[in-house]
């Protein structure tokens, strides 16, 4: 969960422009001028890639670019530091620098890759995993006995014609509205269901 | 903190893989074909999740007014499992769609050794129907087709070294 102090990946900011991030990382960036600055960045991108008739050769967008740097050059010092600590370590431990160094560029790769390993969010802690766990039953909208898009598209329907009905306030916010047209789609394309669906 | 890292490791390593053998990007469309006013669709693709990514995916027809200009719904996780469920509706029946029409739009990596076949895995890729409706709700089987788009974007072999760019 993103606060001011953690700023939300380029995943989670891409997410949040097409309208599937979090609630907290909605708030996080509505606060925070630097992931705003990206965010603009990477809707100006998204922009001219579905504008183009033949995609160019992309430019990164400088924020983006400074950001990717800044992370890279953390990350690199933290290596590096391990790097010189396994080293002291090593000399102490024995002479043999050649193998101490062996050893320690194999010890890196392995803390790179628990890294990489502890640090992806995990599919399943998606908030679509939530979404899909809401009451399924009741997003069948046509009783067919499967939740896809074609209830989505007819709950759509009758909210437009002020049909809506209280059982489908499926974020429970106290009211039907596209919110909750939209928690059915997410839910009909959920892999967490055989078709999409339940 | 740390996921940013992480985001940065990433990187590393796909640059990585970049320089061990061909990263190829492809453009795949989707199309329905519906002989009614096609007002909702939902269809799975699968695809070979050892050597395809599906890194983008965007809306179909462009254009100010088209039914499926908008980014279709999808489970972000399906772009990496091999497997994913993507479905658009209409906000306006007026806007129902007749006829061959491209819906979504799939940008794809595939990652393979040096001159593997990216074509005969874009050709392994399959799409099946799930739900469809016509304008009004009722439930109908359009055709549904994958096809390969003529915009490509530019093969990438070796990471950029030459050019001042970030420093890992």
């Amino acid at each position: 969960m993103p606060d001011h102090n953690s700023h939300p990946d380029l995943a989670e900011l891409e997410a949040l422009r097409t309208g599937e991030a979090s609630p907290e990382t909605a708030r996080h960036v509505e606060r925070c001028p630097e992931c705003r600055a990206i965010l603009n960045d990477i809707e100006a991108l998204a922009g001219k890639v579905a504008k183009a008739d033949t995609v160019p050769v992309i430019q990164i967008p400088e924020a983006v670019d400074r950001r990717m740097r800044m992370l890279a050059r953390a990350r690199a010092a933290e290596v590096r530091g391990a790097i010189d600590r396994a080293e002291r370590r090593r000399r102490i431990l024995t002479p043999l620098r050649a193998i101490a160094g062996a050893a320690v560029a194999a010890a890196v790769l392995v803390a790179a890759g628990v890294f990489t390993l502890t640090n992806t969010r995990a599919p399943e802690q998606a908030p679509l995993a939530t979404v899909a766990d809401a009451a399924p039953n009741a997003m069948d909208i046509d009783a067919s006995g499967t939740v896809d898009i074609v209830d989505a598209y007819l709950m759509s329907r009758r909210l437009k014609a002020g049909a809506a009905q209280s059982a489908w306030d499926f974020n429970d916010d106290g009211a039907v509205t596209g919110s909750d047209v939209a928690a059915v789609a997410r839910r009909a394309v959920s892999l967490d269901a055989p078709d999409g669906g339940i | 903190m740390r996921s940013r890292t992480a985001a940065a490791l990433l990187a590393l390593l796909a640059f990585a893989a970049a320089a061990d053998g061909a990263v190829h990007f492809r453009t795949v469309d989707v199309y329905m074909n519906s002989d009614a006013p096609l007002a909702a669709w939902q269809v799975e693709v699968r695809y070979d999740r050892a050597k395809v990514k599906i890194v983008g995916l965007e809306g179909g027809e462009a254009g100010r007014d088209a039914a499926w200009r908008e980014p279709p719904h999808y489970d972000r996780r399906g772009m990496s499992r091999g497997r994913i469920v993507v479905a658009a509706f209409v906000d306006d029946d007026a806007k129902a769609t007749t006829g061959r029409a491209r819906v979504a739009r799939l940008h794809v990596q595939i990652e393979l050794p040096e001159g593997g076949d990216a074509e005969g895995v874009i050709r392994s890729m399959t799409v099946r129907l799930v739900a469809a409706a016509q304008a009004g709700g009722e439930r109908i089987a359009p055709k549904v087709e994958l096809s390969v788009a003529e915009v490509a974007l530019p093969e990438v072999v070796e990471p950029r070294r030459a050019e001042p760019g970030p420093v890992f």
